[in-house]
């Protein structure tokens, strides 16, 4: 089987904590967990990733916010054990990607075609923020605004748009709530404010609720950092929980469109096969099978063909549906919204 | 040889040499050079008495050779890299780049990992674990080439394996490393605790269980090579006919009958190699029997 290759954006507000989630995560992944692994195909961008991990780890020093950085582009290989999964293709856009003020109009323009080309797109909430609108509603329009929530969602639309047009399968969106452990209010555990954030992400952002969008809720943290998100935290505070969970949901996804895929082709396949039969069958009645022996000879081999065909395609399907199972045990329990609806839980 | 700085590569390195050196069950080991027989030797009398080799400051390559019974059976390259290199940018130095290379195109990796240290220092568990990423980046460029992988857990002697505390700290750090090559069907794998003070402990088996697989792929191809071989003289004896043979004398060329003993005496040859190769293949399996492989 060849390994696919999938693109993945994150967007998210200057300080929602996207490079830090994206060095716990290689952190993580990187020496493996539960047989996954993650490596990037450029050795000295691992060594990039593990020196930031490290400064926070020794130092208590956050990642400065990328807003004066440069976007950052990486190749990751994703595998269980040593059998790669996906080649990811993963861009980590500076937080002021998303404001018109401070970004350049070629810089919107390979934003779209980015987006418009991701099988992948994760959107970046810091929950500290969310925090304060679970605490006072009246915080909406502020929630907003320093989430950038409409900026995300109108991006997305945009890419749902351009895709469904080119026909393409729209592309899976993580939700990914930082710091999560700031959700947590005073009547209120993480559990419970997780569940009134995806309730609320209806009027946050619609677009996650659209009809067409898989959608995974995933909240994270690096640590119990509290407030004090930026610059430096105690480091015995430091306690990464699901940083591994988004990479994993991406792939889920685009696993399972491709095994629909696959049916189709399956379908088609035995539509051919059904009609090959068919024909035989007509050729072995009566004299027509003496005089027409050869042609039958024939299609008897093409029907081994479809049926060679079929075999392969089914077991193919079979492996991403094993796969797809040992995926989904990772994700137990996680807010999906599929359509609009969301899952039930596992 | 992969690991990070003062995991005890060169330590170990020479210890292996110096007793592989004396001969262990009718093997031997021998450096090409008799400098570098000398400068293992001496480190390795050095490490007993207490002296330990000075770290590596750049790459080291030693062409060696495995002999059995006074028949040299494998000659191998061993490389020694600077600890650094397995942390550095490839941009700043070029071991970095050179280690890469080497793990590309190894027969054989050796992972290292400080006994004491990951019983001490849970930073230096965690370096252990980014080591993998080098050895999956390398294995997975690589394809579905069978390779052996050997982790050596050095300085055993300062710590207290006969705790389960302790025994869990050491094996914890390897454990999602052991699994994913005990699920792969063409990494083979073990792990080994070694000792490299003044007494040294169980140094011989991580490169002999190396080696093991060298061999076994050297009789792998020789056994392709003499069936080939013989295929191809067969094939050749076939189109030998009178017109093919004044053909060839016409062209200048070799006649399909020369080609066919031509063939035949590459197989010959091969089958004598294989021959050669056989007793120390069954003798290294009877001395690896009770080593574990994952």
């Amino acid at each position: 089987m060849t390994v696919p290759d999938l693109t993945l954006t994150m967007l998210g507000a200057t300080s929602s904590g996207k490079t830090t989630f994206l060095l716990g995560m290689y952190d993580i992944l990187s020496t493996g967990l539960h047989g996954y692994f993650t490596f990037t195909e450029d050795p000295d961008q691992a060594v990039d990733l593990r020196d930031a991990w490290d400064l926070l780890m020794d130092e208590g020093e956050l990642p400065p916010p990328n807003e004066t950085d440069q976007s950052k582009y990486y190749r990751f290989v994703f595998s269980h054990g040593f059998n790669p999964l996906v080649t990811i293709d993963w861009m980590d856009y500076r937080g002021g990607a998303l404001d018109d003020r401070t970004t350049s109009a070629g810089d919107v323009a390979e934003l779209r075609d980015r987006l418009n080309r991701s099988d992948s797109i994760y959107l970046v909430l810091d929950g500290g923020n969310l925090a304060k609108w679970l605490d006072d509603p009246a915080k909406l329009p502020f929630v907003q605004r320093k989430l950038q929530l409409r900026a995300m969602s109108d991006q997305v639309l945009r890419a749902m748009h351009h895709r469904q047009a080119q026909q393409l399968p729209f592309p899976s969106v993580v939700v990914i709530i930082t710091k999560a452990d700031l959700l947590r209010g005073p009547d209120r555990g993480v559990g419970e404010a997780l569940a009134q954030v995806v309730d609320k992400l209806r009027d946050l952002l619609p677009v996650v609720w659209a009809h067409g969008i898989t959608a995974l809720v995933c909240p994270v943290k690096v640590g119990n950092f509290g407030e004090s998100s930026t610059g430096i935290v105690d480091v015995s505070t430091i306690d990464p929980v699901g940083l591994h969970r988004p990479m994993i949901f991406s792939l889920m996804h685009y696993l399972t469109l491709g095994v629909g895929g696959r049916e189709v082709e399956v379908d088609r396949t035995r539509a051919s096969l059904t009609e090959i039969q068919q024909e035989l069958a007509a050729l072995n009645r009566g004299f027509s099978a003496v005089i027409h022996g050869h042609k039958a000879g024939q299609l008897k081999g093409q029907a081994a063909t479809y049926e060679d065909i079929i075999a392969t395609q089914q077991q193919d399907q079979q492996a991403d549906q094993a796969l797809i199972g040992r995926l989904s045990e990772e994700l137990r329990d996680h807010p999906i919204i599929r359509n609009g609806e969301l899952e039930p839980k596992s | 040889m992969l690991g990070n700085s003062g995991a005890g590569k060169t330590t170990y390195l020479s210890l292996m040499y110096a007793e592989m050196n004396q001969g262990v069950a009718g093997f031997q080991v021998r450096a090409r050079s008799g400098e570098q027989h000398q400068q293992l030797m001496q480190d390795a009398k050095g490490i007993r008495t207490g002296v330990y080799p000075a770290a590596t400051h750049r790459r080291a390559s030693f062409d060696l050779a495995l002999s059995y019974n006074g028949t040299e059976v494998l000659p191998f390259s061993w490389r020694d890299h600077r600890g650094g290199a397995a942390s550095g940018r490839t941009s700043e130095a070029g071991d970095v780049a050179e280690l890469h290379r080497d793990l590309l195109d190894s027969n054989a990796i050796i992972m290292f990992a400080d006994g004491a240290e990951l019983v001490s220092s849970p930073p230096a568990a965690k370096a252990f674990g980014r080591l993998s990423g080098h050895v999956l980046r390398a294995l997975h460029a690589r394809g579905q080439v069978p390779t052996p992988v050997v982790i050596v857990v050095t300085k055993c002697d300062l710590i207290n394996l006969s705790d389960q505390k302790v025994l869990e700290l050491v094996r914890a750090p390897l454990r999602e490393l052991v699994t994913a090559i005990r699920a792969s069907q063409h990494i083979h794998g073990t792990a080994q605790l070694v000792s490299c003070g003044p007494s040294p402990a169980n140094v011989i088996t991580p490169a002999l269980w190396s080696l093991r697989w060298g061999v076994l792929g050297m009789e792998a191809r020789l056994a392709v090579t003499v069936q080939r071989s013989i295929a191809a003289a067969q094939a050749a004896a076939k189109r030998d006919t009178f017109i093919s043979r004044l053909r060839a004398i016409w062209r200048g060329k070799q006649t399909w009958g020369q080609l066919a003993v031509q063939h035949r005496l590459d197989a010959q040859q091969a089958h004598s190699d294989l021959q050669a190769v056989i007793p120390p293949v069954q003798s290294l399996d009877k001395l690896l029997a009770d080593v574990t492989s994952f």
